[in-house]
């Protein structure tokens, strides 16, 4: 970094980078919370611990391949070119690991590779990171209180480091095959995230079947109520807050938009490096938020967890757009998705007798899909990218866009993998193990830890007399 | 002659010059080889140890129950 410009621009952007990870880590904290206060008393421990130990397990595995993916699957491959090359992404390779950006000692890197991702790529790798933690994360929720951990892991695995990377690479990269051919346009990922880990969650949830006793002999579902209604509260405001630091890393701060035609433009952009500004996309979270908290809140006359989850799913619904949308159509977008999410979330569990225990489909899929199509209608004929020759925005483009993802990168992969597991056997926990509760052998081993305290008190007390 | 595991001597040096900063470069492959190892290692263990748990838990709880 020679002049400088260019080094506050860098080490602006590295900073910048790190600030939304810090912020995105509140989203898993906000969905452990969510999710054990959901859970009842007798599996809260088993559902902490599936949930926490997704972050290494993702992380490792990302680290190992799901970097990769992004860039070496932007063209398909084979749809419009072969695979990227990406040397920087290899987990051997110098520039995953400190590195002061000068000469490359890998033949395969350019001095520019070595100046731009020595600042940048453990920066852009942990926002990408989080992302997929919150992929794992919504399927955690979805089928608590009797999925086996180790299957679960892998399921994640699955979501978390390789399809919704290939989904981020396909749509949500400046070169990605989805926005040359289709237009895809996903700014704050309502589909590359949440439609496909939603997807994946109805996936799973067709081969692992409801909570013993969720439903009545006459089909209709019984409410298990969250043990703790404080910590579902206070994980869902850790959410929204972490989903500031996510909006955030979606952008790249500061790029000079205008380099073609001689002049200099410093803006934020989108992940397409198309134009946009921070402004702009808190006016609309903010107003997309409140439209989904207000018909949460209604159409549920008043239950906190849909109002809660209403505002989730209001920003996930607008989202796809909301580098472009006016706050009023954040707003409108947000009440359509959560509507339609809410009613949709119950005609399944009855209609289905599928037991979603957070509402993730509802929440993460529905909307997620909805919020993608409704940005091919608002923002019909824009540019999806800054490169001539790319399909425009179009509401067809959005549709196939919303289905590849959904159920092609979503349903799909997580179907047959957790087909397998459940017929290996190792996808659900024995039916005795679940009623009795997640964690009683903890509890049984509290139980005689508590008696031998007790005896010990009670002879001590009795030596003092 | 001080033995050294990475390619830095000086601080002194051009910083344009210098590119990796860890020790043992070169060995990258080699650490990515364990480190997959380790990995694939501990989810095999995983699944084996959390189904011998849950048999065994299965039985405790059905003996009880009877």
């Amino acid at each position: 970094m020679i002049d400088e410009l260019s080094a506050l621009t860098v080490i602006f952007t590295e900073f910048y980078y790190w600030v939304t990870v810090v912020l995105m880590f509140l989203i898993h904290v906000g969905f452990c919370l969510y999710e054990v206060g959901c859970a009842r008393e007798k599996h809260k421990l088993n559902t902490l611990m599936k949930n926490a130990m997704l972050i290494p397990v993702i992380t490792a595995g990302f680290f190992f391949f799901g970097w990769w993916i992004y860039f070496a699957f932007q063209n398909g491959p084979g749809i419009t070119g072969g695979l990227k090359n990406a040397p920087w992404s290899e987990p051997w390779n110098e520039l995953m690991g400190t590195h002061l950006g000068g000469q490359p000692a890998d033949s395969q890197l350019t001095t520019e590779d070595t100046h731009l991702w020595s600042r940048l790529n453990g920066v852009f790798w942990a926002a990408f990171l989080l992302f997929s933690w919150t992929a794992g994360s919504i399927l955690s929720g979805a089928v608590i209180e009797r999925i086996r951990s180790a299957g679960f892991w892998l399921l994640a695995l699955l979501v978390g480091c390789v399809t919704w990377v290939i989904a981020a690479a396909w749509g949500w990269s400046d070169s990605g095959w989805m926005v040359n051919r289709l237009g895809y346009h996903d700014a704050y990922a309502s589909g590359v995230i949440h439609a496909l880990a939603g997807g994946s969650a109805l996936a799973i949830l067709i081969n692992l079947g409801p909570r013993i006793g969720r439903f009545r002999e006459d089909g209709t579902p019984r409410v298990f109520p969250a043990h703790n209604v404080w910590m579902v509260a206070i994980g869902m405001f850790l959410i929204y807050t972490g989903f500031w630091g996510f909006y955030a890393a979606c952008n790249v701060p500061i790029i000079d938009i205008d380099p073609d035609a001689g002049g200099t433009f410093f803006s934020a952009t989108t992940i397409y490096l198309t134009p946009t500004t921070l402004s702009a996309i808190t006016f609309n979270f903010l107003m997309s938020l409140a439209g989904g908290m207000i018909v949460g809140y209604w159409v549920s006359k008043g239950d906190p967890f849909w109002m809660f989850q209403g505002g989730l799913g209001g920003i996930i619904t607008a989202s796809a757009g909301n580098d472009l949308y006016h706050p009023y159509q954040a707003f409108f977008v947000a009440i359509l998705g959560v509507f339609c999410a809410y009613r949709l979330h119950y005609w399944v569990e009855r209609k289905f007798k599928l037991d979603d225990a957070v509402g993730a489909v509802a929440i993460h899929g529905y909307c997620g899909s909805i919020g993608v199509i409704s940005a091919g209608f608002l923002l019909w004929g824009y540019p999806s990218s800054i490169y001539e020759g790319y399909a425009p925005i179009t509401p067809w483009g959005q549709i196939a866009g919303a289905a590849i993802i959904f159920i092609g990168l979503g349903f799909i992969p997580c179907f047959i993998l957790a087909w397998i597991l459940n017929k290996a056997g190792v996808l659900r926990v024995p039916p005795e193990v679940e009623l009795a509760g997640l964690d009683h052998e903890l509890q049984d081993a509290d139980a005689v830890h508590e008696k031998e305290r007790a005896e010990f008190e009670y002879t001590a007390m009795a030596n003092f007399k | 002659m001080i033995a050294s595991t990475g390619p830095i001597n000086t601080w002194q040096s051009n910083p344009q010059d210098i590119g990796p900063l860890y020790p043992f470069h070169g060995s990258e492959m080699l650490m990515f080889g364990i480190s997959v190892t380790f990995f694939v290692t501990f989810l095999v263990w995983k699944f084996i140890s959390e189904n011998n748990k849950y048999k065994k838990q299965a039985k405790k709880i059905r003996q009880g129950v009877n």
